[in-house]
Parts: C-alpha cells; structure tokens; sequence
C-alpha cells in the first residue's frame, strides 16, 4: 500500500462504489502487488523505416515511457485496495485517478489472463463459467479478474456518461 | 475486446468506419500513416469507446463504430496522418494496454 495516498482521492468525484468482504480486499491487494513487481512485456515502439538501423535509445525512451505509466497506474490501484475502505464503503477518485485505476485493472487482468487463468478459453472466462468445478486459485483468479472487471466498468460509465446514454 | 459485461455480439453486422484523417497538410514527400488497432480479449468494449473518445476527441457514435470494427473485424484504422502524431497516438494507446500497429499509408 502506498504511504500517501491522498493524491489519488477526492471529493465531488468519481466514486469507487464496490460492495465485497474484507477478504476478497486482500486477495485483490496482493495480486495488484504481485502485478507491481512483475516486469510487464512491453509493446515496442513503432518501426517506420524497417530499411534504417534500429534506434536503440528511441525504443529504449519509448520503453522507459510505458513503464512509467504503468507503474504509476499500479501504485494508484495499489493504494486504492490497499485502503480498508475499499469494499466497505464509496471512495471518491480524481478522474485522473480514475484513469489510471482503470489502466491498472486492464493490466491485472492481463497478468491474471497469462498465469492463473491461461487455461481458460476467452469463451469460458467470459461466458457462463461453473466456478465451482474450477481448483481454488483458479476460483479466487477469476473472481478477482471479474471484480476487476467490474470496477473498470464502473468508473467508465461515470467518466463517460454518455457510453450509458447512445 | 472483451464483452463479457455485456450480452455477447452474435450479430453479423459489419460496421462500415470511415478511416478518420488528419486534414492538415503533409508535403506530398512525407508519407502519411494508419494507426491501426487490432482485437484482443482483455479490454472492455465500453473502455475502449471512452479510450477513443478521450484520445482522438471523437464522438460516442464515432468510437463506437470504431470500437466494433475492431471486435467483428479484428481491426480498426482509427487515425490517419503525420507520423509524429500518429507516433503520439501509438504510445498513448499502448500506455492503454491496446494492440496497436502502424502501417504506411498507400
């Protein structure tokens, strides 16, 4: 959990709404801190002249950019489910905040997609899936990616009204 | 693209997307570029509309064409123009854990 996390929360704003026990708080909280210290595959920058030498420091500045981003939007999420009030009660963000959560959530669920969940199909993940007959990491693995679902689609729907409206 | 908060696209619609294009002039030596953004299981339909929206200023009805060209079709040509920009956008979108590509513009 992040020593200060005020920066990331603020009134009049975007709320984290989400109802869960404090169990499923800590199971979230350590997959996001799983998640920070994992290196992520970073997409490379574009190739324009695929004829010219690659361009060492431009991949390199393009690299260093996303992982500052990244690691940004995890340590937002990461303050975020690291405060007892997350699944207790409503918790007002920054949209900028809230972007940055929302980022966050899709790269846990990419990690969760490439680990705990590779052996589901998109079809059963996204689909009618019997929980039950899955083992128990794969359970806990897949309710923490549909919650992070959830909380994704949440915070869009108040940051863009108008995806509910059209 | 990822639908699974919402009822799944079984609908044969193809959506028919204009490639959106940078109007400003590029000397006719500076090949323009498509920023192109290609399918994946992660990303939430209604993530990716707001993605369009707040990244190319686009409208709701816009991106969303956009949107579900990438989900039926596999891919989307969401920008065209200088390679600067379209560098820009490529970054941003990939900051957004999307697949994106760029490709020369013929």
């Amino acid at each position: 959990m992040s020593e200060d996390p005020a920066p990331y929360f603020a009134r009049d704003a975007i709320l984290v709404r989400l109802r869960f026990s404090p169990v499923l708080r800590e199971l979230l909280a350590g997959i996001v801190q799983r998640v920070h210290a994992t290196p992520f595959s970073l997409p490379a920058a574009p190739v324009m002249d695929a004829s010219a030498e690659p361009d060492a420091d431009w991949q390199a500045a393009w690299s260093d950019s996303l992982r500052g981003r990244a690691n940004f939007d995890t340590t937002a999420l990461d303050a975020l489910v690291g405060d007892v009030r997350f699944g207790a009660a409503d918790l007002p963000l920054t949209p900028t905040a809230a972007e940055a959560i929302m980022r966050a959530c899709v790269r846990v669920r990419l990690h969760l997609r490439e680990t705990i969940l590779r052996d589901l199909k998109t079809e059963e993940i996204e689909g009618p899936l019997d929980i039950v007959r899955l083992p128990a990491a794969e359970q806990r693995g897949y309710a923490c990616y549909r919650l992070f679902a959830m909380l994704e689609e949440d915070l869009v729907h108040q940051l863009d009204p108008d995806l509910l409206r059209s | 693209m990822s639908a699974f908060t919402h009822p799944p696209f079984f609908a044969a619609t193809t959506p028919s997307v204009v490639p959106d294009t940078d109007t400003r002039t590029v000397p006719a030596h500076d090949p323009t570029w498509n920023v192109v953004v290609l399918n994946d299981d992660v990303n939430l339909m209604s993530s990716v509309v707001h993605i369009f929206r707040q990244v190319f200023g686009y409208t709701t009805e816009r991106a969303r064409r956009h949107m579900l060209e990438v989900h039926h079709q596999g891919r989307s040509i969401v920008w065209t123009g200088g390679r600067e920009p379209a560098e820009h956008y490529v970054h941003i979108l990939q900051q957004w854990h999307l697949r994106v590509q760029l490709e020369s513009h013929v």
